[in-house]
Order: structure tokens, then sequence, then C-alpha cells
């Protein structure tokens, strides 16, 4: 079925995140050429590219923080997102944290409760809920990045190096909460430098000079 | 109706958060009594009890009034204590993890819910500085006035707040932002609005347009007349009018991002245009 996950989805079918000949032309410099990307619903995609290839531009553009020089940009309205940069508000704790985004994302399935409070004990946060967010260290302040992106259950989920600073436990459980969200139909586009255990991704898509290719 | 529902809910949550921030940020709470301590400890420490004619300017005349250095130092030391504070407190409410709350408003933040609550908890930041202000102005020399004294500390609160607030939003660096803020409030509010060297100033008129000068006449006046001076709160209202508004353009522009705007689809292909426009009715 067009759109379906790989292993079955139980959610909307169809396309969760589409861009088309989008540009991005900094000063002098093209960052982005024209990159085609689709992310169908359920679907895993790694993306993959040098220091500079315009990985997170091309994310930045396609989820509106950055204006683009051309082309389109479309992505679901129910988009989860880690930046790769440390935005996280340092004078809240992390359970503040997670109460405002949950408020913000609109608190309305109550089933996703459980959810939540799973996902929290699996990255092994419950222990530093009342911490004040700039008194975590570096893989935890990653694991409340990751855990901000996930928790609401958003269609599509956007991760800019989202393993950065995981031990090799966390690595696991990290694709263990990924290969759940994927059971559940939710698209993700995870972005790195390098990727390791290349079956977990449905495709892996490559920057090279501002253009996205499928990788063999 | 629902929109307004959440916009007012998310006012309030921000007004408590950014209560939260102020409350867990004890940097300003030492800068508000080391600063205070410093300025007006110096002029306690420094300032004669000579006389010295001193200028206020009112709509329709110009009045010269004979008072001790230690008298004029000390309100005019207390006006710099309020717009630097002001200044510091706007810098880390618009500055300070800004980027977060762009996160906010990607992740569903409304904008006006932001700027109500964070102005909101502003201007009570500033009520508070101001009241404490004058508090202890009143408790070190005689004021004729303490309620327009008030006002006219409101009034440069907000003036120095919407100040710290553009620098704050024009400038990525915190500190160079506070440095910016420190040499503003230095040279305006506690070098040329000096009443001592005002009143013998060379050229009035550059510092007649300076931010500080309409709301330090106020507190001038307050302090030392028993008449309202109406020429300096029309000055400062229309001034922090101005500010304020541009502090509230450049935090709206910055929160919207691309997001919402209008995508440019001359390029697409008509196929995936079409598969897009239906996802969209889907989502609606």
């Amino acid at each position: 079925m067009p759109g379906q996950g790989p292993t079955g989805n139980t959610r909307n079918p169809g396309l969760r995140c589409v861009c088309q000949n989008l540009q991005k032309r900094y000063r002098r410099t093209d960052v982005l050429k024209g990159c085609d990307l689709i992310l169908s619903a359920g679907e895993t995609v790694g993306l993959v590219g040098e220091n500079g290839s315009g990985k997170t531009t091309l994310v930045k553009t396609l989820l509106g923080f950055v204006r683009p020089s051309g082309g389109t940009a479309w992505v679901s309205s129910s988009v989860g997102y880690s930046p790769q940069e440390n935005y996280l508000n340092r004078r809240l704790t992390v359970a503040e944290h997670f109460h405002l985004m949950r408020r913000l994302n609109g608190d309305r399935r109550s089933a996703d409760a459980g959810w939540r409070e799973s996902v929290i004990d699996r990255l092994k946060l419950r222990s530093v809920l009342s911490t004040r967010i700039d008194r975590l260290s570096g893989g935890t302040y990653q694991k409340v990045k990751f855990a901000t992106a996930v928790l609401q259950l958003p269609e599509v989920v956007i991760l800019d190096e989202p393993t950065d600073g995981f031990d090799w436990a966390m690595y696991l459980v990290f694709w263990e909460i990924m290969d759940e969200m994927r059971r559940r139909g939710i698209s993700s586009l995870v972005i790195s430098h390098f990727l390791y255990d290349r079956q977990k991704f449905d495709r892996i898509v490559e920057m090279r000079e501002g253009r996205c290719e499928n990788a063999a | 109706m629902r929109t307004l529902r959440e916009t007012a809910e998310t006012s309030a949550g921000i007004f408590l958060l950014s209560a939260r921030e102020a409350w867990r940020n004890r940097a300003g709470f030492l800068l508000m009594v080391a600063i205070p301590a410093i300025f007006l400890g110096a002029v306690e420490l420094t300032a004669g009890e000579g006389y010295v004619p001193v200028k206020l300017f009112f709509l329709e005349e110009t009045l010269q009034v004979i008072l001790t250095v230690r008298h004029v130092c000390m309100v005019f030391g207390a006006a710099g204590v309020c717009g630097f504070l002001s200044a510091y407190y706007a810098l880390i409410l618009f500055h300070q993890d800004f980027d977060y709350f762009r996160f906010c408003a990607f992740s569903g933040m409304t904008r006006a819910g932001f700027l109500a609550g964070r102005f909101g908890f502003f201007l009570l930041v500033v009520t508070i500085l101001a009241a404490a202000t004058t508090l202890l102005a009143s408790s070190l020399v005689h004021v004729n006035d303490p309620a327009a004294m008030f006002a006219g500390f409101v009034l440069l609160g907000l003036i120095y707040g919407a100040i710290g607030g553009i620098v704050g939003m024009v400038s990525r660096d915190f500190l160079v932002a506070f440095l910016c803020v420190a040499i503003l409030a230095d040279i305006d509010a506690a070098w040329l609005q000096n009443p001592v060297y005002y009143t013998a100033g060379q050229e009035l008129g550059i510092i007649r347009w300076l931010p500080a000068f309409y709301p330090c006449q106020q507190i001038f006046a307050a302090a030392f007349t028993v008449d309202l001076n109406y020429l300096a709160l029309m000055g400062s209202g229309a001034y922090g009018t101005v500010l304020l508004s541009i502090l509230l353009g450049v935090i709206g522009l910055r929160l919207a991002g691309f997001r919402g705007r209008k995508r440019r689809h001359d390029t697409v292909d008509p196929l995936i245009k079409s598969i897009v426009e239906i996802e969209k009715e889907r989502e609606r």
C-alpha cells in the first residue's frame, strides 16, 4: 500500500514530508542546490553527509526555521524535532520542560500517558525530572532533547545527531524506541555524519554538494 | 474563541514560567543588592553638602532650583539604579534562552500569548524595581512627591527595559549585549542626565534627545518641586511607546520564522503540488 511503513501502521497512510527542488543560498554560497526528499508514513530514513554538506540547513528549511531561496517544502503539522543545538531553557527543570511541551502540543490523547511514562523510564530520566536543565550532564541533556521530540507521538520525528553523547546501552534504547515508533506508523528522519546499523533504516539519503542522493 | 482561550492560557503559563526563571536567576538578586549599594554608597561617601543650581524643564517654563550636591546625586543615582536594573532584567527576559521560545513557537505556542505573558512579567518587574527605588530614595533624601517619582521610575524602567530588550534581540552574545546596556546606561542615565552636568552643559539639545532625559526630568521634578511635569510625562510616554513597539515588532519577527508564511510553489512539479494539497486537506 502506498505510504505504508515496512512493518505496517495504524495511522494515516500517505506522505509526511515533501521537499522538491529545495534551494538555499547564503550570500554567495549555494548550500542547497535543489534537494528532493519524500518521507512516507512509517518510514525511517537516514540522512548522511560530510560536515557542511547542508544536512542541518535542509532540515531547518524543511521545518520553516530558515526561508528557502527556491523550491518547496511541506511537512506534516504534527512534527517532533530534536535540533543539534543546545536550545533547552537552562532555568527550567526537566519536568517543567516536558509539562510545557505537552501543553503546547495539546494534551488531548490520554492514552499517550503510558507511552510518555515508558519513554521517561527507558531513557532513565525519572531520577532527573526535578533537576534543572543547566545542571544536567551532556548525555542526559541529549536524552531530554530526544524525549522532547518523541514524547507527544507526532506523525513525523526529525532528529539531528540524536545519539551524540549516548553510551552503548542508551544507543540500544534509542533504537528500541525508534522501532516502536515505526510500528506505530511514525516517520523518522535521522541526521548524522555517519550511521551505524544501516539495516535499521528503510532508506539512506546522502547529501552531496547540496543535493540529496539515495545511497546504495 | 478557542484561539483566544489558548492565547490566554499560554500567556498565563509564560508569565508563571518567567517568574520561575527570574526567581532562579541568583545573579539578578545579587545585582539588585549590589547596584544600589555601589551607586548610592558612592554618593553617600563622596558627595558634598555644597549647593548647586539645577535646571528643570517644564512645558511652559524652565525652573532653576538650588540644592545640595548630595541631594541631587542621590536622586540621580537612584535613577541610574532603576534604569540599569530594568535593562538587565529585559535582557534576561528577551535575550537568554530565546532560542527555546522559538522552539516553543515552533511547537505550537502562540506569539500573542508569549508576548502578553513575557511583557506582563516585565511590567511587574519594572513596577517592583520602581517601587523599591522610590522607597530607597525617599528614605535617603526628602522627596516632595513620591507618587510622581514612582511614575518617573516606571517610565525610565520601561524605556531602558525596551532598550535592553532591543539590544538583547539584536546581539547574539549575552556579554556583548550586557556591555552595551551598561555603557548606554552609564553614558545617558548615569552621566549626561546628571543635573549637575547638564545644567552647565554647553549643548543641551543633544542631551534632550537622549532616551533618559524625559523620565529623569519627571523624577527630578517630583523630588524637588510640587508641580507635575507634563512635558516630561508626554516625552517619556512617546519614547516608551516607540521603543516598546520596536521591541514587540522585533520579537514578533524573530519568533515567526518562515512557518505559516506563504510558501513558494512556482517551481514545484504539479503532481507533487497536488499530493501536498491533498495531505493538507486531510490534516484540516
